[in-house]
């Protein structure tokens, strides 16, 4: 493991996900070193795990991966993967970062990925990229297109046999590393670090957590991606191909309720896009969108939503009041159709799929006194002039930590933040 | 010969070590660990001559279908079986044999 990298930067950047990689690149090609800090143990946040992106269905891993290339071969970046950002302090010259590089148990140096030791482990485990649909070993290389291709040792669910130590050629494997904390100097810090999407048992009654058919929409874009967990859109509670799949839309979002009263945005056009792709891919499936209503906001994204009635996909205007199973674990849709007279109706799908609402994925902000929205989004200090500006000098921000938004949007924050934090740089140090 | 028989108790050293350091590896991992790679040999051995859907499977061995579909999962993954596509129901699964994972 890497003990010696250096301790200062310009410009530091928290989460590696497109707002991150975006904010890299043009900070580090205006001539300023930056350093990222990822907390996962590969750079590309959860961009690099969807299907496709909407409205024009190009795939997401193939506007990722070319960052994420670029991002690690730029000669004034430096990425730390794998790493925890603990606190940030604001300091006369600009900021200290305190982070903790977590152990990969690996020679970071020697390691020539080969996956030796992740063929010759014997532990299974969930997947935690395919959240929780696949398996991997307990070593393992993250995913495929993984920047580093380094894999990690979980050490919870390692049981010591030393089968990957043995056919490691290189001689990589290290039981005993530590975790290295350092503190990091840099004159301007870009927080990037994203969402969380609402847990699945925020709703007890759709039964997120307890039913295996009910999915999250992050598990339906595994299922559509190309080197996803079955390699075709199965469910999981058995592998049949689904022939009937729902969406429950605002599935947790504009619900005062469960304390997201806000309208995440881009779930409806996720839906649609998912929609799209499973047409495509399931040419006998029918595909039920329930809906309060469509907020199809963005350029082309009309359109988009025209194309998939046109396809087929049915949309109902109804809400969803709860979701059980049948005895053959089918997800039985109890909907309110939305129009005078209509009356509870019970519908059985294959599969379910609950569009959750988008959350911030720090809620400490490491230790920084920011300012944040009532939704406890960090909240801009110049939403109009410099949106990328909180209410701390030299502290920028980038994508959905301001607040749900979609791909194009969260990647012209991340211009904006970098173009703010070169400004800054040039202008006060 | 010499410089495996070195490496080999270089490793046991480090297990020795860590053990030393952090303590015995916890009886729930190692009964954990038991019982999945038991399910993943009954699965494999369900399809090593014929082909078989996760409920054919589960049927067979008696474990449940997403157990049955997550150790096919793995093998897939990690070269053990192979799929027979179908286009609706369930897909096939058979178990790779030596000569065709080479």
């Amino acid at each position: 493991m890497k003990s010696d990298l250096d301790k200062q930067t310009d410009v530091l950047i928290v989460g590696s996900g497109i707002a991150g990689l975006q904010s890299a690149l043009d900070i580090a090609d205006s001539g300023l070193n930056v350093t990222i800090i990822e907390r996962s143990p590969s750079i590309g946040g959860k961009m690099i795990s969807l299907s496709k992106v909407f409205p024009t269905l190009d795939c997401a891993s193939c506007i990722t991966t070319p960052k994420m290339a670029a991002v690690a071969n730029h000669p004034r970046i430096k990425t730390m993967t794998y790493t925890e950002v603990n606190t940030i302090r604001k300091t006369a010259d600009g900021f200290d970062v305190d982070v903790t590089q977590k152990p990969r148990f690996i020679n970071e140096d020697e390691c020539i990925s080969c996956k030796k030791c992740e063929q010759a482990c014997p532990v299974y485990v969930d997947d935690n990229f395919e959240y929780g649909l696949g398996v991997k070993k307990a070593i393992s290389i993250p995913f495929t297109n993984a920047v580093p291709q380094l894999p990690v040792l979980e050490e919870n669910h390692c049981i010591r046999c030393g089968a990957c130590a043995r056919v490691c050629p290189k001689d990589c494997i290290d039981y005993l590393q530590e975790p290295i904390p350092q503190t990091i100097k840099a004159k301007a810090v870009v927080a990037a670090t994203g969402f969380e999407i609402a847990s699945m048992g925020i709703k007890p009654e759709y039964q997120g957590e307890t039913l295996t058919n009910v999915i999250s929409s992050l598990q339906a874009e595994r299922l559509l991606a190309p080197h996803g967990p079955y390699g075709k859109v199965l469910r999981p509670s058995d592998g049949k191909i689904p022939d009937s799949i729902a969406y429950v839309q605002c599935a947790s979002s504009r619900d005062q309720s469960i304390g997201i009263p806000y309208c995440s945005r881009v779930c409806c056009m996720y839906a649609i896009k998912q929609a799209m792709l499973l047409a495509g891919a399931l040419p006998l499936g029918e595909i039920t969108i329930y809906y309060m209503d469509i907020r199809a906001f963005g350029k082309g994204y009309e359109q988009f939503y025209a194309q998939a009635r046109s396809m087929g996909i049915n949309f109902v205007k109804a809400k969803v009041a709860k979701i059980s199973e049948d005895v053959d674990r089918n997800p039985i849709v109890r909907i309110d159709r939305q129009e005078e007279g209509s009356i509870p109706q019970d519908i059985t799908h294959d599969l379910v799929v609950l569009s959750q609402g988008i959350l911030p994925s720090r809620k400490d902000f490491f230790g920084l006194d920011i300012t944040l929205n009532e939704f406890g989004f960090v909240q801009s200090n110049s939403p109009t002039y410099s949106p990328a500006k909180t209410n701390i000098n030299g502290l920028f921000v980038a994508g959905v930590i301001k607040g749900p938004k979609d791909i194009p949007d969260t990647i012209m924050e991340a211009g904006s933040a970098a173009i703010d934090a070169i400004n800054y740089i040039r202008e006060n140090l | 010969m010499t410089q495996d028989k070195d490496k080999n108790k270089a490793i046991a050293q480090q297990l020795k070590d860590l053990t030393a350091k952090k303590g015995p590896v916890s009886p729930t991992l190692l009964a954990y660990y038991k019982d999945s790679n038991q399910k993943h040999k009954k699965v494999l051995d369900s399809i090593k001559e014929k082909e078989k859907t996760v409920p054919e499977i589960s049927a067979e061995t008696g474990l449940s279908t997403d157990i049955v579909l997550w150790h096919l999962t793995a093998m897939k993954k990690y070269g053990q079986a192979e799929v027979i596509l179908a286009k609706s129901g369930y897909l096939k699964y058979i178990a790779m044999h030596e000569e065709s994972k080479s």
